[in-house]
């Protein structure tokens, strides 16, 4: 108050002019329909601008939480694509505790550590046997495969990533003709990996999509890899070499998917009676 | 000659703007250019005379011509703005930094810059506030322009028909 008293008498009359002018303002934009309009407009422009800024920061803090809803999305989607065992013949009714076709489920998880320039490469993930990730599970990246599983504590699980020199034969196949060879690397190049065991007669195209074979129990029929790069006959052998281009870059690999196979233990348990044959035959 | 009191100032306002609303708004020279007269009692108020009621009866008398016209405050800001920066632009006008305050002491030369750089100054406000898009920057500054050397043709009529320049 007596800064306001100091103030006046000192610049009594500028404050007063200053007085003035607010009058004459406050009359120019509240009684001029021209002023009275670009004032609404300017106001309703500052406020969307500052809307604007508030809405960008919320969307971004919410951002996570929109990924993990895209993630448990995805997970139900690709459940629904590649986990229906089309190979159950409608007619039969089997005694089912899962009621239905389901034969693979999707733990999603996320990549912690991750190496691919060793001969043997691994990854390891932020899920394990509180999610249900055991050995010997498949492990899929968005666009493709990544690894099986070899071992797992509670919460984090070791991935032997495809790109391991001996350690990985996957079974694959051509999507165009059907027929199916052994995927493995040979240690060069992290894009490349090498599909033989297929013979010399099928015709090959490059370009051609390689994707996962349904025979191995451990990832679901279909899973594109990638598509052929190149091709030579192996002279040792006789069938094809074919170079594979994963259409997954491993070197960036973030995001993954624990691929559960349901009934893993039911085709185990009759491929063992399988070998059980085979050695009594002996 | 009636010395000047705060009745005579009133008097004086309501003679302004009654010519300047019903005699000179109705001229409109060259199809648009009105002249504007009513500055002159802010031009030619006595130097040393109390400034808060000079300020005030300024006020009064933009917006006084406001309510004629319906443009709300915009005439009553131009003319407390020139009338507070009066000194300014007197002192601007003339080459002594002098603090004696008078038209006899001026010469003609500076009398006419005086008169117009408040003219232009107050037109300048008022037709931006009145118009208020910069996208007409120039038709508007020409408007002003124009506006501005005709009511100092008028101002000076005033001013030489009063002998105001002798006596204040």
């Amino acid at each position: 108050m007596g800064f306001l008293l100091r103030l006046f008498s000192k610049n009594g009359l500028f404050v007063f002019f200053i007085f003035l002018q607010l009058i004459a303002l406050v009359l120019i934009f509240s009684r001029n329909s021209m002023q009275q309009s670009w004032l609404a407009g300017q106001t309703a422009a500052f406020n969307s601008w500052v809307s604007g800024y508030i809405d960008e920061g919320t969307s971004y803090l919410k951002l996570k939480q929109i990924n993990d809803q895209l993630v448990a999305q995805n997970k139900l989607l690709m459940e629904q694509v590649y986990g229906k065992n089309s190979g159950v013949p409608v007619f039969r009714k089997v005694h089912d505790t899962i009621g239905g076709g389901q034969i693979y489920t999707f733990v999603d998880g996320e990549i912690v550590f991750n190496s691919i320039n060793r001969k043997d490469n691994y990854f390891t993930i932020n899920r394990g046997k509180r999610d249900g990730v055991l050995p010997q599970m498949g492990v899929m990246a968005p666009k493709g495969i990544a690894g099986i599983v070899i071992n797992s504590t509670d919460s984090y699980a070791l991935v032997q990533s495809v790109l391991s020199l001996n350690k990985i034969k996957i079974n694959a196949s051509l999507k165009k003709s059907g027929y199916f060879g052994t995927l493995t690397w040979k240690g060069e190049d992290s894009r490349i990996m090498h599909l033989s065991d297929v013979p010399k007669y099928v015709p090959l195209q490059i370009g051609d999509t390689v994707v996962t074979d349904g025979k191995s129990a451990i990832f679901p029929q279909g899973i594109t890899i990638g598509k052929v790069s190149g091709y030579e006959v192996d002279s040792k052998t006789g069938f094809w070499d074919i170079s594979v281009e994963l259409t997954e870059k491993m070197g960036n690999l973030s995001k993954i998917y624990v691929v559960k196979n349901l009934k893993k233990a039911e085709v185990q348990r009759i491929q063992d009676t399988l070998q059980a044959t085979i050695k009594r035959e002996k | 000659m009636i010395s000047r009191t705060l009745f005579t100032d009133i008097l004086m306002i309501v003679f302004l703007v009654a010519l300047q609303i019903f005699v000179l708004n109705r001229i409109t020279l060259f199809g648009k250019y009105t002249p504007v007269l009513y500055p002159v009692f802010i031009m030619f108020y006595p130097f040393f005379r109390n400034k808060f009621q000079f300020l005030a009866l300024s006020f009064i008398l933009g917006l006084s011509i406001d309510a004629f016209l319906y443009t709300w405050g915009i005439n009553a800001f131009a003319t407390t703005l020139i009338a507070y920066f009066r000194t300014l632009i007197f002192r601007t006008s003339t080459d002594t930094s002098t603090d004696f305050f008078s038209f006899q002491s001026l010469q003609w030369s500076q009398y006419f810059f005086f008169i117009l750089s408040s003219i232009f100054l107050h037109q300048l406000l008022v037709q931006y506030i009145e118009f208020f898009k910069f996208s007409r920057f120039f038709e508007i500054f020409m408007n002003v322009l124009a506006t501005s050397a005709i009511s100092f043709i008028f101002i000076l009529m005033y001013a030489l028909a009063f002998r105001i320049k002798q006596k204040v």
